[in-house]
């Protein structure tokens, strides 16, 4: 029979709740904590990876999920309405300037997904009227304000010739720099259209937003359309596998989450397992009465959702203000460190770290729930916490240490819980400072620091995009301020368009280098000094390439492409020459230009540090160093400066150079270096996010181990305080009682030290043989930072009992012994 | 007609050498509307009896029938929402929740088992036992003999087959065990209510219909 007890029920919870309420602040606390540490997990994990995805999506310069070329405006209108997409952007796709940015028409909703939305003024209206970012302003060297007249000069997609398009239009909005748009009217980019009578190829672009979970449509409706699937182009951010955090970021968070869980499950189970302790007779008393095992259940359950409803929403609160607060100083780390991160709010966030707290708690009070429902209410009427069995009790004698001892082995569960709880803040405080002392700045420096002095290049070469370089006016500008007696050059061929053997699925990475830099290759095999013989065709590669030794290489540098067929192996020399009725998809491209052969000389391990390019190539890629003659030769002049390197001849010349770059980059968004001091920046940046962190985390954990320790303590004299009563009543003074506590406390500490310390060892261990940050032969454990902690472990074992005694004594032992009956 | 009925009961606690005979085989037979007291010396296996009678521990032998139910052959669900119907108890300690004040006590049963309280029926009980000025007081703000009475009108509020009273005047001094001892006598009178009371003290027994002793767990005399 269902009965309708929920009144009564609700509020013996509540009222039994209200009764006991020091016990239900450390409650409360412990609910909050958790729900702090998961929202802030949650929020930091969620806001850092928004952060990066923005910044994938704006690298990328769209964030719709698909772009789909489509034929004609009937395709167009007949994806608005399909179920699942949510937004359809329009875009018509005309060209691109010399520096890559493109040229086209975006309707409203195509701005905002290619981040083109004007900060200033409105988007082109009339044929006349352009929209750009400052940033592509200051490019063409304009420095024009709305309403201003500019000139874009660009290249028509066009599949048989390159149509120069040069045009003056009024500044009619001003984007943000994110965007890789140079925006134009409807009315402007079709007459463009329609003056071009030649194939333009697609120029009609939908860009497709989904509803989540739809995503997965996009294919079948390109095959509705009777478009071919490569027709779809899906933003890389979307892909599973190019998650911004990675597959290590995901471990640390899941490894993170389940310690937190476990941290959240010991305190609250710890603090319910002992409040029911301490309530056993009470609920025999209730069994009396009539109250089920499971009403009791439910009597339990209710009063941890109660003290959810108080603890969690504190939580998430202070939990998403320390997770917002923790997410640039984990940016600076990446090498996004100068974006503004993405809040990292959303009510999923909260919804999650909530459930994931009440989980917490409803886990961890339904044991002792269980344990209380099973209480025999005979037993109640007996209980005392106090059972020590015969057996035990002779071995007691009655010295205050001892009895002390003796009463940590009364409830082993909640003493082993204390001990734990406190072990694993120590452990974790161990694990950190091993980690900041053996942390090494030089050897960091050595790994991370180029092998010279100063390199000095853009910032897109720096963020390994490689699409800006210096020139050479700008690097003799930058050599006559760094006094040097080593410096030089490394080139890189333009668009790195080199590749092995004719092969365009084989592309090669090649960086040339000027003879004064040669000497700066590690070389683990051969002798490279043939390579500064002239006419030389021997060439270093690293040890990542599949050359030996002597092999013979034959680098191709494409100046163009021919187009072969793979089913008749007819080869069309341009574009045009294609058939109609091919598809430029079905063909293979083949790499044409300058071929010269090399012989492999020397092996090196890597490209140094100093001059490596940044940009990561395929993993077969071949990769080579040529000298300076031999890059020019292949590309025949069609090089970039990738980098200028310079040692400084003294200390004092290099802080000068340093002074100098410094300023230079600070100046200007088209320079930047690295140094020494600059790798020293990041290394304390690095180490201060570390310190940030893992302190974050001890203190909370420590504050945890605290609360139980308090907790034990606290509900150790609650539930002894007849007995305290009775043993005063036979002569034991109320100093001799405090002793007996503070001396229980440092019993715990001194176990708790003793427990931690080969487990300490074992995660240092461990933790020595990753060889990610430091070199494990040089690595040394310690425990000396547990033993630094008995001190305060100590003071807070025996203070801690002395006040809480102080606390919760009656006014006299008569006061005591009734208060328990 | 017997309404409470023990048939052979024995219990047996502890193995070996610590092993102790508490019942050695009880019959008892209780008439709807008796009143009677099982008095004894401390450790003679009353308290023990009262518990198997009420359905509090389980029997080592034998069977206990209410209302001619054995009520051992129900699980413990069961048994406490039959000890919540049927029984009404009234222990020396009182046992009230100290959270719930007066009234919330007497009708915390009836609430647990869903039921509709019988507003007159609680009136009543309240009147007789003299407890209209406290029912909004906690029980730690009432005296002993007020306390005992608020354990008495809960154990009556359900109009349970049966109330069993363990040592109720064991914490009160003899005035208000008096008192109390009238309260009991007048509730088995006017509501022909069925009470078995345990006791060691022969004078407050005398206020029973029927006094049964025992002695090392069994019954000497009836």
């Amino acid at each position: 029979m269902k009965v309708n007890s929920r009144k009564a029920l609700s509020r013996l919870s509540l009222r039994s709740l209200l009764a006991s309420k020091k016990q239900n602040i450390i409650t409360v606390f412990a609910i909050i904590l958790t729900t702090v540490l998961f929202t802030t997990l949650f929020t930091t994990f969620i806001s850092l990876r928004n952060t990066l995805n923005l910044q994938q999506m704006k690298d990328y310069g769209d964030s719709s999920y698909a772009i789909m070329a489509v034929g004609d405006e009937d395709e167009l209108e007949s994806l608005r309405g399909l179920p699942g997409v949510k937004d359809v952007g329009v875009s018509i796709e005309l060209g691109y300037t010399p520096d890559k940015t493109f040229v086209a028409y975006c309707d409203q909703t195509a701005s905002g997904f290619v981040f083109s939305v004007p900060s200033e003024g409105h988007l082109p209206s009339s044929p006349d009227e352009v929209v750009m970012s400052r940033a592509q302003l200051q490019k063409i060297g304009s420095d024009a304000s709305i309403g201003d007249q500019v000139t874009v000069d660009y290249v028509v997609y066009s599949s048989d010739r390159e149509v120069l398009v040069s045009d003056t239009f009024t500044l009619s909005g001003i984007t943000s720099d994110d965007s890789h748009y140079i925006l134009v009217s409807e009315d402007y980019a079709r007459d463009v259209i329609s003056d071009l009578s030649e194939n333009i190829g697609m120029y009609l672009y939908a860009h497709l937003d989904f509803l989540a979970g739809s995503e997965f449509r996009v294919y079948d409706i390109a095959e509705e359309l009777g478009l071919d699937p490569r027709c779809v182009l899906i933003n890389p951010a979307f892909e599973s596998s190019s998650d911004p955090l990675g597959p290590e970021g995901i471990a640390a968070v899941v490894v993170l989450m389940l310690l937190i869980f476990f941290t959240g499950f010991l305190i609250i189970y710890n603090i319910f397992q002992i409040t029911v302790a301490n309530k056993v007779r009470d609920y025999g008393l209730l069994k009396t009465v009539g109250v089920t095992s499971k009403q009791i259940r439910k009597i339990i359950r209710k009063q941890s959702a109660f003290l959810c409803i108080i603890g969690v929403p504190i939580g998430l609160i202070a939990g998403y203000l320390i997770g917002v607060s923790m997410v640039p100083v984990l940016l600076r780390q990446t090498v996004y460190g100068a974006i503004t991160p993405v809040s990292g709010f959303n009510i999923l966030v909260f919804l999650g770290a909530a459930a994931v707290s009440v989980i917490t708690v409803l886990i961890s009070s339904s044991v002792p729930g269980r344990k209380a429902s099973k209480v025999s209410p005979i037993d109640a009427l007996r209980y005392n916490e106090a059972k020590v069995s015969v057996s035990k009790r002779e071995k007691v004698n009655a010295s205050i240490p001892s009895m002390s001892f003796a009463n940590l082995g009364r409830n082993r569960m909640r003493t082993f819980l204390v001990v734990l709880s406190i072990s694993l803040a120590l452990v974790l405080f161990d694990t950190l400072c091993t980690f900041i002392d053996n942390f090494d700045m030089n050897d960091y420096i050595q790994s991370h620091t180029p092998s010279m002095d100063f390199t000095v290049s853009t910032p897109s070469y720096f963020a390994g995009e490689h699409d800006d370089y210096l020139t050479l006016e700008e690097v003799s500008e930058i050599s006559s301020h760094i006094e040097s007696d080593h410096c030089g050059i490394a080139y890189m061929p333009e668009n790195f368009s080199t590749y092995v053997d004719g092969r365009i699925d084989y592309p090669a990475q090649v960086v040339g280098v000027e003879n004064e830099l040669l000497s700066e290759v590690d070389i683990i095999e051969g002798d490279i000094s043939s390579m500064y013989e002239d006419g030389t065709a021997s060439v270093i590669a690293t040890a990542n390439s599949s050359l030996h030794i002597g092999d013979t290489v034959s680098v191709t540098f494409a100046s163009d492409y021919h187009y072969r067929d793979p089913r008749t192996g007819t080869v069309y020399e341009s574009p045009n020459d294609v058939p109609q009725n091919l598809d430029f998809y079905d063909l293979e491209m083949i790499p044409v230009g300058g071929e010269k052969e090399y012989r492999v000389c020397a092996i090196t391990e890597d490209y140094p540090s100093s001059f490596s390019p940044l940009f990561i190539f395929a993993d077969k890629s071949e990769q080579l160093i040529l000298n300076e003659q031999q890059i020019d030769d292949l590309t025949d002049g069609h090089y970039s400066i990738m980098c200028f390197c310079a040692d400084a001849v003294s200390s004092e010349a290099a802080a000068e150079a340093e002074a100098y770059l410094h300023e230079l980059a600070g100046s200007s968004s088209h320079f930047d270096y690295t140094s020494i001091e600059t790798v020293r920046e990041d290394f304390d940046q690095f180490l201060g996010a570390v310190k940030y962190i893992g302190g974050f985390l001890c203190g909370i954990v420590g504050i945890i181990a605290v609360l139980n320790f308090i907790n034990a303590i606290l509900t150790g004299i609650i539930s002894r305080k007849r007995e305290f009563a009775l043993l005063q009543a036979v002569g034991m003074t109320g100093r001799q009682l405090r002793k007996m506590l503070v001396i229980e406390g440092l019993f715990y500490a001194a176990i708790s030290v003793l427990f931690s310390l080969p487990f300490a060892l074992l995660v240092n261990t461990l933790f020595k043989r990753i060889d990610l940050f430091w070199s494990p032969s040089t690595a040394h454990l310690t425990v000396v930072p547990i033993l630094i902690l008995l001190p305060v472990l100590a003071l807070l074992g025996s203070y801690i009992p002395c006040v809480i005694y102080g606390k919760v004594r009656g006014t006299s032992i008569v006061d005591d012994r009734r208060t328990n009956e | 007609m017997a309404i409470l009925r023990a048939e052979g009961l024995k219990k047996t606690y502890g193995k070996g050498e610590s092993r102790v005979e508490a019942l050695r085989g009880v019959d008892l037979a209780v008439n709807k509307g008796e009143f009677v007291a099982i008095v004894g010396t401390s450790g003679s296996g009353k308290s023990t009896l009262l518990h198997m009678l009420g359905g509090l521990d389980r029997p080592t032998e034998g069977k206990v029938f209410i209302d001619d139910k054995d009520i051992f052959a129900l699980k413990d669900e069961a048994l406490t929402i039959l000890r919540r119907r049927k029984i009404g108890f009234v222990f020396q300690s009182f046992n009230l929740v100290p959270v719930l004040n007066v009234m919330e006590n007497i009708v915390l049963p009836l609430e647990l088992d869903g039921a509709k309280t019988d507003k007159e029926h609680i009136d009543n009980i309240i009147e007789m036992l003299d407890l209209k000025s406290q029912i909004h007081k906690l029980p730690t703000q009432l005296s002993g003999g007020q306390q005992q009475r608020v354990a008495i009108a809960r154990a009556l509020a359900g109009r349970p087959t049966v109330i069993l009273a363990d040592e109720p005047t064991g914490n009160l001094d003899s005035k208000t065990s008096q008192d109390v001892m009238s309260l009991f006598r007048v509730t088995a009178d006017k509501f022909s209510q069925t009470i078995v009371m345990i006791t060691h003290n022969t004078e407050i027994a005398q206020t029973a219909d029927r006094i049964i002793r025992i002695e090392d767990g069994l019954i000497a005399n009836r």
